[in-house]
C-alpha cells in the first residue's frame, strides 16, 4: 500500500507528466463529445434543411431490407415510414455504440472527477494523497496494477466499435463494403448513401454537385458525384453538367424514350458511361477517377469516366537503359501502358483482359497475350492465379510478383520485370503473357527462362555479331560477380601453387602490412561497397552520382593507405562490383549479389571445392525451378525440340523461324524459312518486293 | 509434403555445411603467412648429411606492396645441414618467422658430387610430397650448388622467380641447355629406353678480360677459334655482374651422372631430340682460303622443319640407328664477301651447311655412345615398340646394345629466307673489277 502510495505521490509530483494520463482521457472524452455534439448539430441542422428525410436512410449493416422496401416507395414518403425507421436508427444507436459509449463516458467522467478532486487535494495537502489514491484505486484495480508496474501513459483508447474484433464483425463490415445494394429511386437516398459511403463530411476531395435536369418538360433532380483532383473538371463541365443542365431544355423528339434512355442516350455526351444498378459498381468508378450522377425517379446511376489525375508522362526507361531502339518506358498508368503495348504491335488479336486484384484497392490489372498466339493454358494458369489473389491493398508490381512466383525461397526471379514497351511487344509476339499493373511502371512477363535474364532489349537491335559479343560480355561480367571475389578467396588462402608466381608474391607483398585475413578485408570491402551502393540510391539526386563516386574511391584509396586491405583486393571487389552492374536483369542482379557471400563463405570454409559444391547447390535449385511451368533452364536441361537461336547465342534474326518450343504457341512459326525474299535470286523478286513466278 | 521437403533439405545442409567447415578450413593459410623458395641447392655436407641450401624470394622488396624498394635484396638465403630435405626444411621452419612452402620453386640444383652418386633418393621426395611441382627445373652443379644459387641474383628485374624462371627458358633460343623439368627428369629416369639429362650450372670466376685470357691459355687446346657454346657453365667467357651461369647439359645413366655435354653439343642434342626453338647457328663460310681460315661466318637462324626420324634397325646383333633430321633457317648475317642468298650459292650453302652440321651431330652422337655410354636422343624408343613382350624387351638390354650402335645420319638444311637483304653488295665490288 505504501508503495503504491509513494508511486501515486511521485506520478502527481511530477506534474506535466502525471497530469498528461488523466487529461488526455479527458481531452480525449471531450473531443469525442464534441464530435458527436458537432455530427448532431450538423445532422440537426441538416434535418431542419432536408426536411427530416435523410436520417431514415443512412444505411447500417442491418437495414438492408428496409432500405430495399423504401427504394420501392421513395416518391412517397410518409410519416409512419419516418417515425419507424427514426426509431428503429434510434434503437441502432443505442444498441450498436450508444452501450459502449455510455459506458465509457462513465467511466471518464468518473475518472475525471475524482483526478479533479485528487488535484485539488494534492494542491490543498499533499498527505490526503492516500485516501485519494485509495479512492481511485478502488474504482479501478486492473489500471492501477498496470500503472504500477509498467508507469507508462495510457495512449487514447479506440473506441471499441470501431475495432473488428471478431469474425461476424469482419463479415458485417465486408457484407457492408461489398454490398450490392440496388440504387434507390430517391435521389435524396442516393444521395445520403453516398455522402455516407464517402464520408462527405470528411472528405475534402469529394465534391458533390447538384442540379436540375429537365426531361420531358418535368425537371428532375439530380447530382453528381466525384473526387477533385481524380478526375478532369473539365470533361465534366463540358460533357456532363453543360449537356445535362443546358441541353434538356432543347426540344428533342423523345415522346415513346423514358427518361433514363433520354439522359443515357442524348444528354450524357461522354464516350465511357455505364448503366450501373448497385451502388458499389459507381462507388467503383468514383475511386477509380469516375463520376457518378443520380437523377430523381430513376433506380439506376450513370457512371462515367473522366479520369483526370496528374500522371508521369510517357518517359525514358531508367533501369533499362540502351543505345539503339525505342526509347518510350511505361508509366503508372494502367491504360497508357497498355496503349504503348498496342502501338507497338498493332494487333487486334492482342487482348487486354481486365483483373481487379486487392479486396480493397481493386487495383486495376490487365493480363496482356495474342489470342492465337499465346497457349490457352497459359493464359488461364495466369488468371486463375491473378483472380485467386486476396489481399487488401496490391500497390505494385513488385508486389503481385512475390505473390505470383512459383517458389519464394529460389535465389532467382522467375519473372520479368520490365519497363520497356518494345520489349515486352517481342516477348508477347513469342507467346508469352504480360501482366501490367495500374501504378507500377513495371509490367510482369511469364513464363521466362534463365537466358531471359541475361538478355538485354537491345540485343534485338544490334547486328549479330555484337549481339553475341555483348551477350559473352554479360555472360562474363555474371560469372565475376559470382565467383570472383571467392576464386580469389580460394586460391589465397588453399590454392597458392595456381597463381603465377609473380602475381602471388605481389598479392603476398601487397599483405604485408594488412592485419586481417583475406577474408575479413574481402567481407570488408564487398559490405562496404554494397553499402554505397545503396546509399547511391537514397541519396538525393544532385549529390548522389558524385558522393557514390568519390566515396568508393576515397574509401578504397583510404583502405589502402591505412592498410586495412591490400590493392589488388581493391582490384577484386571493384572488377566484382563492374560486372554485377553488367547483369541486365536487376532482380537476378540482387540475387547473385547475396549468392556472393554464400560463395565466398563456401570459399573460405573448403577452397575451390566449396565454390564447386555451391555452385552444384545453385543448379540443384536452378534446375527444379519452374516459372509458370516451364523449367529455368529450358531449352537445355530439359532439352526441348529445334535449335536454340537465341538463348547465349543469337542467331540472326532471319534465322530465327519458329517461337520457342517450351511455351507451346499456338502458332510455333513465326516466320518462312526464308525470310528475306531478295536472297532467293536477283531476278526472283520483283521490284514491289513479291515473288516472281517465273523465275 | 512440402514441410517434409523443406526439412530434408535443411537435414542435408545441416550434415554437408560442417563437413565443409570442419574438413576445410585445416588447410586454410594466408598468401603472406609462407615464404616462398624459389630455388634450392643441395650439397654435400659432412658426415654425410646434406647441405640445403634455400633461396627464397622477399615479397616486398619485389615491389607491388607498400614503399616498394624498401628492401634491397629481392632474396634472401639460408642454408641447413641435415641428413634429408624435409628434415631440413623442419630445421629452417622452427628458425624464420613463416612457413617454407615448395610450391613456386622454380629451379632444384644438386651438386655433381652427389649427382655422380645418384640421384634418386631426391627425385622420390620431389615427386612425392605435393609442394613440388613437376615443372620445376633440375640442374646439376660443376661446383658447389649453393653457392650457384648465391650468384643467381638477378640484374635485369627485381624479382628472383622471374629470372630464374626465364634463364631456364632461354634454351627456347640459344639451344644451350636443355631445360629439363623434374617431371621430365624422373620419367626418363625412369625409362628404359633412354636416358635423363638435366642442365648444367655452374658459378663463374670470371672477374675482368684477364681472366679470360688466362682461361684461354689453360684451356687453349687446338690453338684455334673456340666456337661460341663450345664450353660448359664454368669456363663461359663472360663478365657479367651475375655470376651464376647455365651452359651445357649434365648427363645421367639411370639416376646417376656421368658427364657433361658443352653448349654446342647441347645444340645438337636439341636437334635430334627434337626440342630445338629457334637458334642462331654459325658456320665457318663455305668456301674457306687456307691463308683465312675460319675467319669468316654465317650465321644463320636454324629451326626444326619436321620431327627428326629415329629408325633401329639390329645388322648383326648390332643397333644400325638411323636418324633424319630436317633444318630450315634464315640468313642472319654473311661476315665474308661472298653473296649466299641466291641460286647457286644458296644452294651450295644450304649443301655446306648440311654436310657441317650432319658431321656435329654425327661426332655428338659417338660422343653419347662411347664417351658417355648413355642413350638420351631416346633412340631405343623406336626398337622398343617391336618387342612384344616386356621380358624380351628387358632381356634385350638396350643400354649394353646402344654402345655398339651405328649411326645412319641424314640431316638437311633448307634455308628459306635471307634476311631483310634480298643479295650481297659488296664495298670494293665494283671497283675491285677495274682493278683487274
Amino acid at each position: 500500500m505504501k508503495n503504491i502510495a509513494s508511486y501515486l505521490k511521485n506520478i502527481l509530483l511530477f506534474k506535466p507528466a502525471n497530469n498528461k494520463k488523466p487529461f488526455m482521457l479527458d481531452e480525449s472524452s471531450g473531443k469525442q463529445t464534441s464530435n458527436k455534439e458537432s455530427s448532431e448539430e450538423k445532422s440537426s441542422h441538416k434535418s431542419s434543411e432536408e426536411e427530416k428525410t435523410q436520417q431514415d436512410d443512412k444505411p447500417s449493416p442491418g437495414d438492408k431490407s428496409q432500405e430495399d422496401d423504401k427504394s420501392s416507395s421513395v416518391n412517397n414518403f410518409s410519416e409512419e415510414d419516418k417515425s419507424s425507421s427514426e426509431d428503429k436508427s434510434s434503437e441502432e444507436e443505442q444498441s450498436s455504440s450508444g452501450d459502449k459509449s455510455s459506458e465509457e463516458d462513465k467511466l471518464s467522467e468518473s475518472k475525471l472527477s475524482k483526478n479533479q478532486a485528487s488535484n485539488e487535494k494534492t494542491d490543498e495537502n499533499s498527505e490526503d494523497v492516500e485516501g485519494v489514491s485509495e479512492n481511485y484505486t478502488g474504482s479501478k484495480k486492473s489500471d492501477r496494477k498496470k500503472y504500477r508496474k509498467k508507469g507508462i501513459i495510457r495512449p487514447i483508447p479506440i473506441k471499441d466499435s470501431e475495432i473488428l474484433k471478431n469474425k461476424d464483425d469482419r463479415k458485417a463490415q465486408k457484407n457492408y463494403d461489398g454490398q450490392d445494394t440496388r440504387i434507390s429511386k430517391s435521389m435524396r437516398t442516393c444521395l445520403e448513401v453516398m455522402k455516407q459511403r464517402y464520408s462527405a463530411d470528411i472528405n475534402g476531395d469529394f465534391k458533390i454537385r447538384e442540379f436540375k435536369v429537365q426531361v420531358k418538360d418535368k425537371a428532375y433532380d439530380a447530382f453528381v458525384c466525384f473526387f477533385d483532383g481524380l478526375t478532369n473538371t473539365s470533361i465534366i463541365n463540358s460533357s456532363i453538367l453543360v449537356p445535362m443542365m443546358t441541353m434538356s431544355i432543347m426540344p428533342i423528339d423523345t415522346e415513346e424514350q423514358s427518361v433514363k434512355e433520354i439522359i443515357y442516350n442524348h444528354l450524357i455526351p461522354q464516350n465511357q458511361i455505364t448503366i450501373c444498378k448497385t451502388y458499389q459498381e459507381v462507388v467503383d468508378g468514383v475511386n477509380f477517377g469516375g463520376i457518378g450522377i443520380f437523377v430523381d425517379t430513376l433506380d439506376v446511376a450513370f457512371a462515367g469516366d473522366v479520369k483526370g489525375w496528374e500522371h508521369r508522362s510517357v518517359e525514358k526507361p531508367e533501369t533499362e537503359l540502351n543505345i539503339r531502339g525505342p526509347r518510350e518506358s511505361f508509366n503508372e498508368t494502367c491504360r497508357v501502358n497498355s496503349a504503348l503495348l498496342r502501338k507497338t504491335l498493332k494487333d487486334e488479336n492482342l487482348i487486354v483482359e481486365d483483373v481487379l486484384v486487392g479486396v480493397r484497392s481493386k487495383t486495376p490489372c490487365s493480363i496482356v497475350y495474342i489470342k492465337n498466339i499465346a497457349n490457352k493454358k497459359l493464359v488461364d494458369e495466369v488468371r486463375k492465379r491473378l483472380k485467386s489473389i486476396k489481399i487488401a491493398y496490391l500497390r505494385d508490381s513488385g508486389e503481385l510478383e512475390s505473390l505470383l512466383e512459383d517458389d519464394t525461397f529460389l535465389p532467382a526471379p522467375q519473372m520479368l520485370l520490365t519497363e520497356r514497351p518494345d520489349r515486352v511487344a517481342s516477348y508477347l509476339s513469342e507467346g508469352r503473357v504480360a501482366i501490367i499493373v495500374h501504378g507500377s511502371p513495371f509490367v510482369i512477363v511469364v513464363p521466362i527462362t534463365l537466358f531471359n535474364l541475361i538478355h538485354s532489349p537491345e540485343d534485338d537491335y544490334l547486328r549479330f555479331p555484337y549481339s553475341t559479343l555483348l551477350r559473352m560480355v554479360r555472360i562474363f561480367g555474371t560469372m565475376i560477380t559470382l565467383f570472383l571475389p571467392a576464386t580469389y578467396l580460394a586460391i589465397t588462402t588453399y590454392h597458392h601453387e595456381m597463381v603465377p608466381t609473380d602475381l602471388l608474391l605481389a598479392i603476398a607483398s601487397s599483405r604485408e602490412k594488412v592485419p586481417f585475413p583475406t577474408i575479413i578485408s574481402l567481407l570488408m570491402m564487398e559490405i562496404s561497397f554494397e553499402l554505397i551502393r545503396e546509399a547511391g540510391v537514397r541519396i538525393p539526386g544532385p549529390i548522389g552520382s558524385t558522393l557514390s563516386i568519390v566515396g568508393a574511391l576515397i574509401l578504397g584509396q583510404a583502405a589502402v593507405s591505412a592498410n586495412l586491405v591490400s590493392p589488388i583486393l581493391i582490384i577484386i571487389v571493384a572488377v566484382t562490383g563492374l560486372g554485377s552492374f553488367a547483369i541486365p536483369d536487376f532482380s537476378l542482379g540482387y540475387s547473385l549479389r547475396a549468392l556472393r557471400f554464400c560463395y565466398i563463405f563456401l570459399a573460405y570454409f573448403a577452397g575451390l571445392i566449396g565454390i564447386t559444391f555451391g555452385i552444384f547447390l545453385h543448379l540443384l535449385f536452378l534446375v527444379d525451378a519452374k516459372s509458370f511451368g516451364v523449367p529455368f533452364f529450358v531449352p537445355f536441361a530439359p532439352r526441348s525440340k529445334g535449335r536454340r537461336k537465341n538463348t547465349v547465342i543469337r542467331l540472326p534474326i532471319w534465322a530465327q523461324e519458329y517461337r520457342p518450343d517450351f511455351l507451346n504457341p499456338k502458332d510455333i512459326k513465326q516466320q518462312p524459312s526464308i525470310s528475306r525474299g531478295w536472297v532467293k535470286s536477283e531476278k526472283g523478286v520483283k521490284a514491289d518486293g513479291r515473288e516472281s513466278k517465273n523465275r | 509434403m512440402k514441410r517434409c521437403s523443406y526439412i530434408k533439405t535443411i537435414l542435408i545442409l545441416a550434415l554437408i555445411f560442417p563437413m565443409l567447415i570442419m574438413s576445410g578450413c585445416i588447410d586454410n593459410i594466408e598468401v603472406d603467412e609462407m615464404v616462398y623458395v624459389v630455388a634450392m641447392g643441395i650439397d654435400e655436407g659432412t658426415n654425410e648429411n646434406l647441405r640445403i641450401t634455400l633461396l627464397m624470394a622477399v615479397p616486398i622488396a619485389v615491389g607491388v606492396g607498400p614503399e616498394p624498394g624498401e628492401v634491397d635484396e629481392a632474396t634472401n638465403s639460408i642454408t641447413v645441414e641435415a641428413p634429408t630435405i624435409l628434415g631440413g626444411i623442419s630445421v629452417v621452419n622452427s628458425m624464420i618467422s613463416k612457413k617454407v612452402n615448395f610450391s613456386h620453386a622454380k629451379l632444384i640444383v644438386i651438386s655433381r658430387q652427389l649427382a655422380e652418386n645418384g640421384i634418386e633418393r631426391f627425385m622420390n621426395t620431389f615427386m612425392r610430397y605435393r609442394e613440388f611441382r613437376p615443372d620445376t627445373y633440375i640442374g646439376i652443379s660443376i661446383d658447389s650448388a649453393g653457392e650457384v644459387l648465391k650468384s643467381l641474383n638477378p640484374v635485369l628485374e627485381i624479382n628472383p622467380s622471374k629470372h630464374i624462371e626465364l634463364l631456364m627458358e632461354a634454351y627456347q633460343y640459344t639451344g644451350f641447355s636443355s631445360g629439363t623439368t623434374i617431371g621430365e627428369f624422373y620419367s626418363r629416369m625412369e625409362c628404359t629406353c633412354n636416358e635423363a639429362v638435366a642442365i648444367l650450372l655452374g658459378s663463374s670466376q670470371i672477374e675482368n678480360e684477364k681472366d679470360i685470357e688466362n682461361m684461354f691459355s689453360m684451356t687453349s687446346n687446338t690453338g684455334g677459334v673456340i666456337m661460341e657454346g663450345d664450353y660448359e657453365a664454368t669456363d663461359m667467357p663472360v663478365i657479367y655482374e651475375s655470376k651464376g651461369r647455365q651452359m651445357g647439359t649434365a648427363v645421367f645413366i639411370k639416376d646417376k651422372m656421368v658427364g657433361e655435354l658443352t653448349g654446342l653439343e647441347t645444340n645438337y642434342y636439341l636437334m635430334v631430340s627434337g626440342q630445338i626453338g629457334a637458334i642462331n647457328y654459325t658456320l665457318p663460310e663455305p668456301n674457306k682460303k687456307a691463308y683465312v681460315p675460319y675467319s669468316n661466318y654465317v650465321s644463320i637462324r636454324l629451326t626444326q622443319a619436321r620431327k627428326p626420324e629415329i629408325n633401329v634397325k639390329i645388322e648383326d646383333e648390332n643397333p644400325v640407328i638411323r636418324i633424319k633430321v630436317s633444318l630450315e633457317g634464315d640468313i642472319l648475317s654473311i661476315t665474308g664477301k661472298e653473296d649466299y642468298s641466291m641460286g647457286e650459292k644458296l644452294t651450295e650453302l644450304e649443301n655446306y651447311a648440311s654436310d657441317y652440321i650432319r658431321e656435329e651431330v654425327l661426332s655428338f652422337l659417338v660422343k653419347t655412345r662411347d664417351e658417355l655410354k648413355s642413350d638420351i636422343c631416346a633412340t631405343g624408343k623406336s626398337i622398343k615398340k617391336k618387342f612384344l613382350y616386356w621380358d624380351d624387351w628387358v632381356s634385350f638390354n638396350w643400354p649394353k646394345r646402344y654402345e655398339k650402335a651405328d649411326f645412319n645420319v641424314e640431316l638437311s638444311v633448307k634455308i628459306r629466307r635471307s634476311g631483310v637483304m634480298v643479295k650481297n653488295i659488296n664495298v670494293d665490288g665494283v671497283f675491285g673489277s677495274e682493278e683487274k
